[in-house]
């Protein structure tokens, strides 16, 4: 009964603020490493590059997605491919200078690709890039 | 009881708190930790600039236009066509790379992906091209 007792009286006396502290720090780490991201509609698998472009990314672009099977959305609204030119002039109509990503699949054609990027410079897009997966 | 309570604090005496319970502050911020865990991507992006060259396709056979352009056709399993030849990655950085010191303008390299080359093959033919120090790239529209 006495030994009872002293177990109960140990495990109330238990020190959490050490636990607290690295929950806490865990937390922070994860919110400052991470990204929240929205999910794409086509699920696209990303071409991997080591250094080919750049890291710096512009805010606020106008997302054009592009699937392995070439089926096209933009900013998450699917989109028949007659349909990307006038799409792409009306989200840039408000903001000439927006720039335009691209999120194709790594196993996408590059033909069906290169014809998505003139559509999109034919609509006036000052820059399009393409995003790729860094590998480290 | 209140009033013995009222007389003890009168008196000065202390009386002692239960301690807070952080149960429940743990709770949320596990909760939280888990949530970031799980829906956060660790993923770094990069941003590549495609330029698509107004090269026709007549003077792709020709695959040099002059001294400063190279027309270079991919081909399956990372191999390279210029003028008709074919060259793995060692072999085209060999034969480009003399070139990049020839003239007074830099080496622009025209890729022409033809119809049977992924986004993936592209981008890993201009890792290589970019690796030996070429930067004027442009793809064939």
């Amino acid at each position: 009964m006495i030994e009872i007792h002293r177990k109960k009286k140990h495990i109330n006396d238990l020190n959490l603020i050490p636990l607290i502290n690295v929950v806490f720090v865990l937390l922070i780490f994860f919110m400052v490493v991470g990204r929240l991201e929205r999910t794409d509609l086509l699920g696209v698998e990303l071409p991997r590059t080591h250094h080919v472009g750049s890291r710096n990314a512009q805010s606020d672009p106008v997302m054009v997605y592009v699937n392995k099977t070439g089926r096209i959305a933009v900013n998450n609204d699917f989109v028949a491919k007659d349909d990307l030119l006038v799409i792409v002039k009306t989200a840039l109509l408000e903001q000439p200078m927006r720039s335009v990503r691209v999120k194709a699949d790594a196993k996408l054609l590059a033909s069906e690709l290169i014809w998505v990027i003139a559509t999109i410079q034919e609509s006036g897009a000052q820059s399009v890039s393409i995003m790729t997966r860094r590998e480290l | 009881m209140r009033k013995d309570r009222t007389m003890e604090f009168a008196r000065g005496i202390r009386v002692r708190r239960r301690g807070l319970s952080l149960t429940s502050l743990i709770d949320v911020v596990f909760l939280l930790v888990i949530f970031f865990m799980l829906a956060s991507k660790y993923i770094t992006y990069e941003f590549v600039q495609l330029k698509l060259s107004t090269v026709q396709s007549q003077d792709i056979e020709k695959s040099r236009l002059s001294n400063q352009v190279v027309i270079i056709t991919l081909a399956a399993d990372q191999k390279f066509i210029i003028e008709g030849r074919y060259y793995t990655e060692e072999t085209l950085i060999a034969k480009l790379k003399p070139m990049m010191h020839e003239g007074r303008t830099p080496l622009s390299i025209v890729l022409d992906p033809g119809k049977t080359i992924t986004v993936q093959e592209v981008m890993t033919s201009m890792q290589q091209l970019k690796k030996i120090g070429i930067k004027n790239i442009s793809l064939v529209e």
